[in-house]
């Protein structure tokens, strides 16, 4: 007997069937057809145990994973506002502050408010932590630009030719303890007034950007970092988070809504080895200087090595 | 325009909705943040879908299936906003970079862990993860699924077939690995 033919119903039928069966959503005969052929039929048991096992380990992992879990006053924000949605019979203010291209200074402002990042510098790094906040949410999570992005190189000749530098660093690939940092995008683009180099990148399902800006013209540009330690700025607006460091009149700044300490992390194996690219490209360094100052930095302009 | 809402002087109806509904938002975040992979975003989804639950909440029958019909709802919610998306100058689906950036590398057999399942399901075409999504997470029927993803009956099915074999060449998987980690061995 093969085993198609266990019963009136055929493996085929059974396999489809298997799902609505164990919900027990089947009338009664299908319901006997179906016992009757996985009775008689190994491979469909076989089968059908190695769904529901396949099924039960994914949902487990699914309700595990802690990436996919809300902020602790997530459902208390939400039942405060359906509450009033509902007494007031109107729609309400959405509990996530909506984002919008230009308004958000005042929001921002109060955010930052607690920011830490300290330089000498006229103008405000509040002021590029939000822009870098902004071009993060409206060009890496919504695709919303108000003009296209430019790719780098030719960014590089017509704006700036740090951006070079972000053809190759972060690379496309890299891998922490904590798990893998991959590029999504490479370009260039505006917020509000503020040109950027963006790589938009992907760590545990997060969404991150690396963003390189000149310093203003009329600011202290700062040539050498103090220390190679991005600063976090004050505390997250939006559920974002902005970590910095200066050097060779740039900053750059990595952003995203992970963790404050693993942000820092992260922005100190992204942006150490980019600072010092920047720098490699200003001033001649040796290679040996290079790979002692900034680890995982490009060689950069070759030179020759002082004890040669 | 304003949205009105069934209001205010039925309390009756705000608890009802607050016993029968509210309960599953944490489990409805989960779900947007996967398809969303972005806080904000994910709690936008979830509030839209309770207001419009909240909307149509005199058209539910007690007893019925509280959670798949949320989820139909948050399903297309989360399909209008990807179309909205789509429809931008600027397009760039990070599912459909990612699916094409990761190389895929036949693992090896071991014990699965949370991670490499799930990023397994993530390497999934969208169209696959959202059936497994849907009947094996959230234990959707066919039909309910049919419903939440306005496609066939017999699409959710083959899809499904479609997905979870695809689903186990990814992860590498016999019935013994898998017994093997049920078991704890």
């Amino acid at each position: 007997m093969r085993a198609e033919d266990h019963g009136v119903m055929n493996c085929r039928d059974a396999c489809d069937m298997a799902d609505s069966f164990f919900r027990g959503e089947l009338l009664t005969e299908t319901s006997h057809e179906i016992l009757q052929h996985l009775a008689a039929c190994p491979s469909c048991r076989a089968e059908n145990v190695a769904r529901r096992q396949l099924r039960d380990s994914l949902r487990a992992a699914f309700d595990r994973t802690p990436d996919l879990e809300p902020e602790p006053d997530f459902a208390e924000r939400l039942h405060r506002q359906m509450r009033v949605a509902a007494a007031t019979g109107r729609r309400q203010v959405p509990v996530a502050p909506r984002w919008f291209v230009f308004a958000a200074s005042a929001l921002l402002a109060a955010g930052l408010s607690g920011a830490i990042f300290m330089t000498a510098s006229r103008t405000s790094v509040d002021a590029l932590a939000r822009d870098a906040i902004g071009d993060h949410w409206n060009c890496a999570l919504k695709n919303r630009r108000i003009r296209m992005p430019v790719p780098l190189e030719e960014a590089a000749q017509r704006f700036d030719r740090a951006y070079r530098a972000l053809l190759t660093i972060p690379p496309g690939e890299t891998v922490t303890s904590q798990g893998r940092v991959t590029v999504m995008d490479r370009h260039s683009c505006v917020f509000g007034t503020r040109r950027f180099g963006h790589v938009v990148l992907e760590y545990r399902q997060h969404v991150m950007s690396l963003l390189v800006t000149a310093d203003d013209a009329h600011s202290e540009g700062v040539l050498l970092p103090r220390d190679l330690v991005p600063q976090l700025h004050g505390a997250p607006v939006n559920g974002l988070s902005v970590a910095s460091i200066r050097g060779a009149g740039h900053t750059i700044l990595v952003v995203s809504d992970l963790e404050g300490r693993e942000l820092r992390q992260l922005s100190t194996t992204l942006a150490v080895p980019l600072v010092g690219q920047l720098l490699s490209d200003l001033i001649p360094v040796s290679p040996r200087a290079m790979a002692t100052l900034f680890p995982g930095a490009a060689p950069g302009r070759i030179v020759a090595d002082a004890d040669d | 325009m304003v949205n009105r809402v069934p209001s205010g002087g039925d309390s009756e109806y705000w608890t009802a909705f607050e016993a029968e509904v509210l309960p599953h938002a944490v489990r409805l975040f989960r779900l947007a943040m996967w398809f969303e992979r972005n806080r904000a975003d994910a709690e936008d989804v979830v509030q839209e879908t309770m207001m419009q639950a909240l909307r149509s909440f005199h058209r539910f029958r007690t007893g019925t299936n509280c959670r798949a019909w949320l989820v139909t709802i948050l399903q297309r919610v989360v399909s209008n906003r990807r179309r909205a998306r789509s429809r931008s100058l600027l397009v760039s689906d990070p599912d459909d970079r990612l699916a094409h950036m990761v190389a895929f590398v036949p693992p090896v057999p071991q014990q699965l862990t949370d991670e490499s399942m799930l990023a397994s399901l993530r390497r999934l075409p969208r169209p696959f993860q959202e059936v497994i999504v849907l009947c094996d997470l959230e234990d959707l029927s066919y039909k309910e699924a049919a419903e939440a993803l306005t496609i066939p009956l017999g699409t959710v099915m083959s899809r499904l077939h479609r997905a979870r074999a695809q689903l186990r060449a990814a992860l590498g998987t016999g019935e013994a690995v898998l017994a093997g980690q049920s078991t704890g061995e």
